[in-house]
């Protein structure tokens, strides 16, 4: 995501990331040994971080109660997607996976097309 | 893990220690410690069914429908309506019904957690299904950090679902916040339904107000003027 914020930023995109779980459930536990690993993740993501454990804004855009990784041995997470909306507030662009994360790089493409047109 | 998986629950992490926004700060539901009696108990206008009644109607209205992701929100939607008297058939159901129900039960009662459920919960905690195990913790969590116990630390080294109970009982050991429980029923049972999955191409995007983790309320229209890429990004432990 590092790699991708003066991509975000030279286009003056505002990247929402929302998680349909409860922010306790991202601390990484001591238990888990792997501290060290996340502490040497890049601080700097251009991105805000939002929270819908509820799943409300998630079934509102269609993606709610769809992935459950592993054989049913996790929590219900929303189906990953990527939402465009222009600066007018009108969604222009979706895409959507069943079980995987979609990276950015397909996004700035059509973030240029759109703003191409502007 | 998948590697992609992986990389996403990464940055979020740590992106959220660093966060920064012109948001609105108020004290929202995932830190505000409880405040008071739990009063929060539409009855549903027009209903007669008494809250027992109306919370079987919701779990078997779940069980008859096929069980996908609209039966699982309206099922939970009409269990925040009824409000806490819903909480004593949830915990009855996390018995003797089937999987999806019992799973179903647990995540409702993530909302409900109070003492009265909590040795429906620990029972639940021993569930065939890796997701009534994991949506009990959750719930117990919601009364704060889990105790070191003898069967919680058996269940954080041995239980076979190691890519989801066991990093979950591993964060709720450690829980340190307290949600307001009501606060999040109330929003839930004001979720109008007829919203689902209405987000379509070329219409105005549907606005929302979610928390960041710090409690800001960030409203998708506050960016009105910018390209916004909208991601929900898959959370596996």
């Amino acid at each position: 995501m590092r790699d991708k914020e003066k991509e975000y930023l030279r286009r003056d995109v505002q990247p929402l990331l929302v998680m349909a779980q409860y922010p306790f459930q991202l601390t990484r536990p001591k238990a888990t040994g792997s501290a060290d690993r996340w502490n040497k993740w890049p601080h700097a993501i251009p991105a805000e971080v939002l929270f819908d454990p509820l799943s409300t804004a998630s079934a509102t855009y269609g993606v709610a109660f769809q992935t459950q990784f592993r054989g049913n041995n996790n929590v219900w997470s929303s189906r990953p997607a990527i939402f465009v909306i222009d600066p007018k507030g009108v969604l222009r662009h979706v895409d959507s996976r069943r079980d995987q994360d979609i990276r950015e790089e397909g996004i700035f493409s059509v973030v240029d097309k759109l703003q191409d047109e502007r | 893990m998948k590697r992609g998986t992986m990389a996403g629950v990464l940055f979020v992490t740590v992106f959220i220690r660093a966060a920064s926004f012109g948001g609105e700060k108020v004290s929202g539901p995932f830190s505000a410690a409880e405040k008071g009696p739990d009063t929060f108990s539409p009855t549903g206008a027009g209903s007669t069914a008494t809250p027992e009644q109306a919370a079987r109607d919701a779990l078997a209205g779940f069980e008859k429908g096929n069980g996908d992701w609209k039966a699982r929100m309206e099922a939970l939607v009409r269990l925040a309506k009824i409000g806490p008297e819903a909480a004593p058939v949830l915990a009855e159901a996390l018995t003797d019904t089937p999987p999806a129900t019992r799973e179903l039960a647990a995540q409702a009662l993530v909302l409900f957690a109070d003492a009265k459920i909590k040795p429906a919960l620990e029972r639940a905690l021993a569930d065939p299904k890796p997701g009534v195990r994991l949506y009990s913790i959750l719930a117990l969590s919601m009364l704060g950090a889990l105790p070191r116990t003898e069967e919680n630390e058996r269940i954080l080294t041995n239980d076979p679902s190691g890519f989801g109970v066991r990093p979950l009982m591993a964060a709720a050991l450690e829980r340190a916040d307290r949600p307001n429980l009501a606060e999040l029923r109330k929003t839930l049972a004001e979720y109008d339904l007829k919203n689902m999955d209405s987000a379509r191409v070329g219409q105005p995007a549907p606005d929302f107000t979610l928390m960041d983790y710090t409690g800001k309320k960030v409203r998708l229209s506050q960016f009105r003027g910018k390209t916004v890429v909208v991601r929900f990004i898959l959370f596996d432990y």
